[in-house]
């Protein structure tokens, strides 16, 4: 292989290309840009764009031979009827819940694998907490239908027990969703909580207790702030995975933990002006989240102090 | 090698990045297998004018010829010297074999030669039975033996070594040293080594370039530069020296007359090692190492007396450094016995021969 | 504090294990009922349904889709995310924050927003919803985690590296062949797997810009709004095992590497 590139130096139109390459910054910036811009622009940028557009339109796709309308009726409907307004309350407070109690769940298996266990074994257990995760949302709904339906695995154990009042209605409520959910969200904790928790030194904690800080006050005035960094990636992480769930709410939800994503599907599905009204409700959903991410983030993300 | 050009040829070589000067006007002929060391603080140009030399910084202006070729616009694969890195820069995924064979293979020997010359270069650097390891597997001595040995191997007209040794700790730092000077002169390459550890520089060259501010100082062997500093800079930054301030009442003949804080002395004008001449009335500097003060007594007519305070004695084993402060408050340097000691606070006197002595003219800015 | 290390802790952490163990457990016990029905408890037991299912026409056309779909979107995600990286390691300060948030944005969009986008734009494009579609769904969804793992691996390549390869003589194709593509490797490996699994998994993007052949989420997301069987856990089951090990082999593989350079 190498040998064929060197022969391929007697060439002089591929010497020309070198020595091209070599002399003209232009020449080498358009080597490496063009497929990257020209991706970014197709698959990232034109799409949001042509939705922010179709928002505005009247209706879409256009009758052939008419001229666009522009509108904002599809962003004032978000107003007109109590449906989309309360899956979409319902949706950021349900995320801003679900963060929370992931952050309390998952805040104690990170310590425990980076400062607790044996750093041998450290690997060997985040492995096995990582791995349930490369299964599909779709399975591990069906995985907790089958936990937690009337005649699933709780309740049978619970009736084999002689617990009384069985069956539980566990399932197609707010419990098995956020059951659920926490379920799909815990990884996207872990990993930044982990990255942050492992980067503090033992000795640290070692120096604290010489001073004399007992548990409690060794966790919230050291353990806590060297690892805010993590928390704050965590949390938003696992809140703009939350307030996009589609299938989950739908396979583990009932009729009244309907999120705004899954909304937003429907309306889109529907027949008449669905596509404008979609887009118009997939910018509040984007525009409305990115700023409670904001804020958060204005709010706790640590100040990085410049050193030279 | 039957060329006759030099090894490398600098024509007044350009560069800054943005307002800040790098490479302020550099002219410098390198003859065949010499080892010579560009020396400076860091920052002083040093580096990007080595990088220039190898093409990874194009000069805004100015020639750089190599063997009599102008190289100024090659691509760096193309030039016919090679470097070897401040970190190495071993390919991490290549054999120590297939590291030295890189250049070899580029050149498109055939892998029988190409296997010749990594056997003879693994001797040179005295790993022949290492040439199968990863670099990850070998200490820090071998890996910069093996960077050397990866940039000689293509046969280049010279070696650019960019503070190769600075990773290193002491002990290891000395043996490479030697090491690097004994493979330089078993190849008779011509070495352009960039330092800013003036022993290192001082040990291991044939010919020192002093950088500073972008501009070469002074170039001269290592002896001349330390005895007969060309500038204040030079003489300040290689060694330890005293400076005083004086003014040129006069120069006849073959000596220049200084008033030195007070007092008249003359020097003989070989000691003047600026190059431009002195008239009556300008300000200069007059340089003196510590070692050559002496304790004591009352000196010849030839001799500059330095009285004033013993401040302080830093024992050395055998010697001691003290330090003692004149009448104009100028703070002095000198080498004594340690039996000093016993005199801090007390003055002290010193003498220095006239002809252990170096005088500038200071530049009027 | 004490306490906590000595017990709670590691007690926790082995519930938390259970949580995360026992669905999964639960179901591969389900596809073993011998009942057309799902529910607990099982009594009777048969592996008929893991047999079944290997040869299930509808599951396996849904499965092979997926998998041609994963290894699709996951080249063209390698083959555009590469120069991306490559792009970004010559760029500085502003324009690269810029480019990176633009670079990564399809990672962060609500994965609803992002489909429903693609989906008007393909129509614009003339492409209709189906394969292809959902192949470039699953690319765009992919390019930014290869950019963001090629670009890490990048950074940390001294950029003396290439330079000594290019001062052996070695022109920028070589340079690219012999010095960049071999440090890239193990970074591009472990993208590869994992934009491999991530297209695999994947519900929505599949589910708003397919046609009428399903990938297996989706199937499996209709079957389990209509009729449910000990045969879904058969087949759930099989699928989870695949992608699990793929996944850890791809975890162990990067993270062993990262913890034998850590520790030089």
């Amino acid at each position: 292989m190498t040998r064929l590139l060197v022969h391929a130096r007697d060439f002089r139109a591929y010497r020309a290309l070198l020595d091209l390459h070599a002399r003209a910054g232009w020449f080498r910036l358009s080597i490496v840009a063009a497929l990257p811009v020209a991706w970014i622009i197709v698959a990232n940028l034109a799409p949001l764009v042509q939705m922010a557009m179709i928002s505005l339109y009247d209706r879409y796709p256009l009758a052939p031979g008419t001229e666009p309308q522009f509108t904002l009726r599809h962003y004032t409907a978000f107003f007109g009827r109590p449906l989309y307004l309360t899956a979409f309350l319902r949706t950021f407070v349900f995320g801003t819940a679900v963060t929370a109690l992931t952050l309390v769940v998952v805040f104690p298996i990170a310590f425990y694998i980076s400062k607790v266990a044996a750093p041998a074994r450290r690997t060997r257990l985040l492995l096995l907490v990582i791995a349930p995760f490369w299964v599909s949302e779709v399975i591990r709904s069906f995985a907790w239908i089958l936990m937690l339906a009337n005649r699933g695995a709780v309740n049978s154990f619970a009736s084999w027990i002689g617990l009384p009042g069985t069956p539980y209605e566990l399932l197609y409520n707010n419990v098995s969703l956020t059951i659920g959910v926490i379920y799909l969200t815990s990884l996207y904790m872990l990993l930044p909580l982990y990255a942050a928790l492992e980067k503090i030194d033992r000795s640290v904690l070692e120096a604290a207790s010489d001073l004399g800080a007992p548990g409690w006050r060794r966790f919230t005035r050291i353990v806590l702030p060297l690892s805010r960094e993590g928390v704050v990636t965590g949390c938003t992480l696992v809140f703009l995975l939350t307030v996009g769930l589609f299938a989950m709410p739908q396979l583990l939800g009932g009729p009244n933990t309907t999120m705004f994503a899954t909304t937003i599907g429907q309306v889109f599905a529907k027949a008449g002006d669905s596509w404008p009204l979609g887009s118009a409700f997939s910018l509040i959903l984007l525009a409305a989240a990115l700023a409670y991410v904001g804020l958060f983030m204005l709010l706790f993300q640590p100040r990085r102090r410049k050193t030279s | 090698m039957t060329s006759t050009n030099p090894a490398i040829e600098l024509k007044d070589i350009r560069k800054s990045y943005g307002a800040a000067v790098a490479i302020d006007g550099v002219s410098l002929t390198v003859e065949r297998g010499v080892f010579l060391t560009l020396l400076g603080p860091s920052g002083c140009g040093k580096s990007t004018l080595l990088r220039s030399i190898g093409g990874f910084v194009e000069p805004d202006s100015g020639k750089i010829l190599v063997d009599g070729r102008d190289i100024t616009h090659e691509p760096a694969f193309r030039r016919p010297v090679n470097m070897v890195f401040q970190d190495y820069a071993l390919f991490p995924h290549m054999s120590v074999r297939r590291n030295i064979g890189f250049g070899c293979e580029m050149k498109n020997l055939d892998r029988a030669a190409i296997e010749r010359r990594c056997d003879e270069l693994l001797e040179l650097i005295r790993l022949p039975q290492l040439g199968e390891r990863m670099p990850d597997e070998l200490s820090g001595g071998q890996r910069q033996r093996v960077a050397l040995a990866r940039a000689l191997a293509p046969d280049p007209v010279s070696l650019l070594l960019d503070e190769p040794l600075g990773a290193l700790d002491l002990k290891l730092r000395q043996e490479m040293q030697n090491e690097l000077k004994a493979v330089q002169k078993r190849t008779g390459k011509t070495f352009v080594f960039v330092t800013h550890d003036q022993e290192e520089a001082m040990s291991m060259s044939d010919l020192v370039a002093v950088m500073n501010r972008g501009r070469i100082e002074q170039i001269a062997s290592p002896r001349e530069i330390y005895s007969r500093p060309a500038t204040a800079f030079v003489a300040g930054f290689i060694g330890a020296a005293n400076m005083l301030d004086a003014e040129v009442e006069g120069v006849d003949g073959d000596g220049i007359v200084l008033d030195i804080g007070g007092s008249r002395f003359r020097l003989p004008s070989s000691r003047l090692t600026s190059g431009r001449a002195l008239r009556a009335g300008d300000a200069a500097t007059v340089v003196i190492r510590p070692e050559q003060l002496a304790a004591g007594g009352r000196g010849q007519e030839q001799s500059l007396e330095l009285q004033g305070r013993l401040e302080d004695v830093t024992f050395l084993g055998g010697r001691a450094h003290i330090r003692f402060v004149t009448a104009t408050g100028q703070m002095i340097l000198a080498e004594a016995p340690p039996s000093m000691a016993d005199n801090v606070g007390d003055t002290v006197s010193f003498i220095c021969g006239s002809n252990e002595m170096v005088v500038l003219a200071v530049d009027q800015k | 504090m004490r306490y906590l290390r000595g017990f709670s802790l590691p007690a926790y952490f082995w519930l938390f294990i259970a949580y995360l163990f026992a669905p999964l457990l639960v179901m591969a016990a389900m596809g073993l009922r011998d009942s057309a029905f799902i529910a607990f408890p099982i009594t009777k037991w048969t592996t008929h349904w893991y047999a079944d299912m290997v040869f299930d026409r509808e599951m396996l056309s849904a499965l092979v889709l997926s998998a041609r779909v994963a290894v699709l979107s996951t080249l063209i995600a390698l083959a555009v995310g590469l120069p991306t990286a490559l792009l970004l390691t010559r760029t500085r300060g502003v324009m690269r924050a810029i480019l990176v948030a633009i670079v990564v944005m399809p990672a962060f969009l609500p994965v609803v927003v992002s489909s429903i986008a693609l989906r008007m734009f393909i129509s614009r494009l003339g492409i209709e919803p189906g394969t292809a579609a959902i192949v470039f769904g699953h690319a765009a969804g992919s390019t930014p985690f290869v950019a963001v793992m090629a670009l890490t691996r990048l950074d940390s390549m001294g950029h003396n590296l290439a330079d000594a390869a290019r001062d052996l003589g070695a022109d920028e194709v070589i340079v690219f062949v012999r010095v960049v593509l071999p440090w890239l490797a193990p970074a591009l490996f472990g993208a590869f797997m994992f934009c491999l699994l991530l297209s695999f998994e994947d519900f929505v993007r599949s589910f708003f810009l397919g046609g009428f052949e399903p990938t297996f989420p989706v199937l499996l997301f209709a079957k389990l709004r209509f009729g449910l069987n000990p045969g879904i856990a058969a087949i759930s089951t099989m699928v989870l095992f695949t992608t699990m090990a793929l996944g850890l082999y791809a975890e162990r593989f990067t993270r062993r590497r990262r913890l034998r350079r850590d520790d030089q």
